[in-house]
């Protein structure tokens, strides 16, 4: 009997190797795909140093694309897969033998656990070989976070091997194209979160068409999808998509900030710009799924006319799985405009994000994404979207301020930073429950009461200390009152809110706005 | 008749200076105007937040991806 997984140092050229092998026509071109040149820069930064290849691994995404589509086409394709596993300790052949007979080994079942980075299916395909693909993440040190990674397991030769990681894999043109692939690895995020089946490209692709505004045939996938399409993928699996326009990069940020520490994955769909011309020209539409973000350590920046000061804005980068480069892309908001187009004269101008992407003449830093949608799959109890919360707290915000500036309101030295997400009323009991700082009759109130299951939570912050947690109930109608209740933290802030809010004129002039929600409860409380 | 506590009468009358402090400047001519301007301003901003992040279904039918 032949070994059926084969152990080899990691380096490139090996990796590369093993790629080429994998694929049906042994082509070379593979090795200098876009994809394998990114995962060489991201495989420097992981340092695997030992990769295990599975010779024949059966992956349930490639069986049902499989038994879909190229079962039926007349050049036979195989079934099986490989899969490499990749570590970080050095270990050889007769070494991880010695491990399975139980005979003397430097290696042991712990040190393949805690070295192991991830691994990566590769498909019997032509020329798309990289199937699902886990690998560790940089090191999340508070800048860079990945609050949407989950558990993956692995099991070689009957042992267990966790990574935590959010599943990657490329596009093959066939069961699906860019947009399948990036809610592909969304639904990998909120199948668990939500609980629901993790459907195959294929079956995501078929989904979406169902709608049949697609002229064009649906399999081979080419031809992509449209946004409509997209959301009708995200119905299909039995959520809601709040889709919003990516009108400005702070609406861009704010999503990101409120769902993703939710651990709820966004797909952004962008259009991809060449700058290096003269004239910029469009490259295409793509989309993408955002799988975490960075910031800054600066502190936010003044948003709007208003000028409000939300954490969001100190988003900086976010990473994202793109299709065409890998998992946990970098791009940044970097400040540049892209002239998209001009009419009598004037240009049109819209803010862009960088990406790794090459262009025509093989050169990175040209491409710019320029976003269009932002497409958030929800629970469909998550019926509030966040933005309506955000709307309430920039009125709220511009109330206070106005009324700080004027010099009345002695706790207020510094104008109020805003922290908004979405997060669930079990979350909201956890954090009071394990803070010793908030007053002991409020804490007892908030644990005792009863909550919704999804809420927004808005945290005033003034000068670096939380004063006060708004809360809205998220399961509610769009047209009622989203506003819950108020967590306050402070008790001068609390009276200076008291004070404010029980001065008739003030009252006269702020009740018939969402900001009044707020205030009354400071008056009734 | 029982007495109050030397700081539960200091918060006390710390916050009628608070009250009173605000009633004399929300009722003069410079507070009128922040409140107009702040209420109209505050409405600007809802509405602008609400047009940017407005989908229009047709460009949702027409942008494709690949």
């Amino acid at each position: 009997m032949t070994s059926g997984t084969e152990v080899r140092a990691f380096d490139i050229p090996a990796f590369k190797e093993v790629l080429r092998n994998a694929s049906s026509s042994s082509n070379p071109a593979i090795e200098s795909k876009p994809q394998v040149e990114y995962l060489e820069s991201y495989f420097a930064t992981i340092k695997p140093v030992t990769m295990v290849v599975e010779q024949e691994y059966i992956d349930r995404d490639f069986l049902e694309d499989y038994s879909a589509y190229y079962v039926r086409c007349f050049s036979p394709y195989s079934r099986f897969c490989k899969r490499i596993l990749f570590f970080s300790e050095s270990f050889t052949e007769s070494d991880f033998m010695a491990l399975l007979k139980g005979t003397v080994s430097p290696l042991t079942i712990q040190i393949l656990k805690e070295s192991f980075l991830g691994f990566m299916v590769l498909k019997p395909l032509p020329f798309s070989v990289i199937g699902r693909t886990c690998l560790k993440t940089f090191k999340d040190n508070g800048e860079r976070t990945y609050p949407i990674n989950r558990k993956y397991f692995a099991h070689l030769c009957g042992i267990e091997l966790v990574v935590e990681s959010l599943a990657f894999q490329e596009q093959d043109s066939v069961a699906g194209a860019c947009a399948t692939t990036a809610l592909w690895s969304a639904f990998h995020a909120t199948s668990r979160k939500f609980q629901h089946a993790m459907p195959s490209p294929f079956e995501i692709t078929r989904a979406a068409t169902t709608t049949g505004f697609n002229a064009s045939r649906t399999f081979p996938n080419a031809e992509g999808l449209s946004i409509q399409e997209m959301a009708q993928a995200v119905r299909s699996v039995g959520l809601e998509p709040h889709t919003v326009a990516a009108g400005d990069e702070a609406t861009v940020k704010s999503a990101i900030y409120a769902y993703q520490f939710a651990g709820i994955p966004i797909l952004l769909a962008v259009e991809l710009w060449d700058i290096e011309p003269a004239e910029p020209k469009i490259v295409a539409g793509h989309a993408m799924a955002i799988t975490g973000f960075g910031v800054q350590g600066t502190p936010a920046i003044p948003v709007g006319p208003t000028k409000m000061l939300d954490e969001s804005s100190r988003i900086n980068r976010i990473y994202v799985h793109d299709d065409g480069l890998g998992p946990f892309a970098r791009m940044e908001f970097d400040g540049k405009m892209v002239q998209t187009d001009i009419k009598n004269g004037v240009p049109r101008l819209e803010y862009s994000l960088s990406t790794t992407w090459k262009n025509d003449t093989g050169n990175t830093g040209s491409i710019r994404a320029v976003p269009k949608f932002l497409i958030v799959p929800v629970y469909h109890k998550i019926r509030i979207p966040m933005r309506k919360i955000h709307i309430e707290i920039a009125q709220l915000d511009h109330w206070i301020e106005n009324i700080r500036v004027a010099g009345v309101l002695p706790t207020l030295t510094t104008r109020l930073n805003w922290d908004i997400r979405l997060v669930t009323g079990i979350d909201v009991k956890e954090s009071i429950m394990g803070s010793s700082t908030i007053d002991p009759d409020i804490k007892v109130k908030v644990l005792t009461a009863s909550f919704p299951r999804f809420v927004g939570k808005v945290t005033a912050i003034l000068a670096g200390n939380p004063v006060a947690i708004i809360l809205f109930d998220l399961t509610g109608i769009d047209q009622g009152k989203a506003f819950l209740t108020v967590i306050p933290l402070d008790s001068n802030f609390a009276a200076n809110m008291k004070a404010v809010a029980s001065e008739p004129t003030l009252e006269a002039a702020i009740s018939h706005t969402p900001a009044w929600n707020v205030f009354s409860w400071f008056k009734d409380n | 008749m029982a007495s109050t506590k030397p700081g539960v009468k200091s918060k006390l009358s710390e916050g009628a200076a608070l009250a009173t402090r605000i009633r004399e400047w929300a009722s003069s001519p410079s507070g009128k105007e922040v409140l107009s301007v702040t209420l109209r301003e505050a409405r600007d901003e809802a509405s602008r937040l609400e047009r940017v992040q407005r989908v229009d279904p047709k460009a949702m039918l027409q942008f494709v991806t690949y």
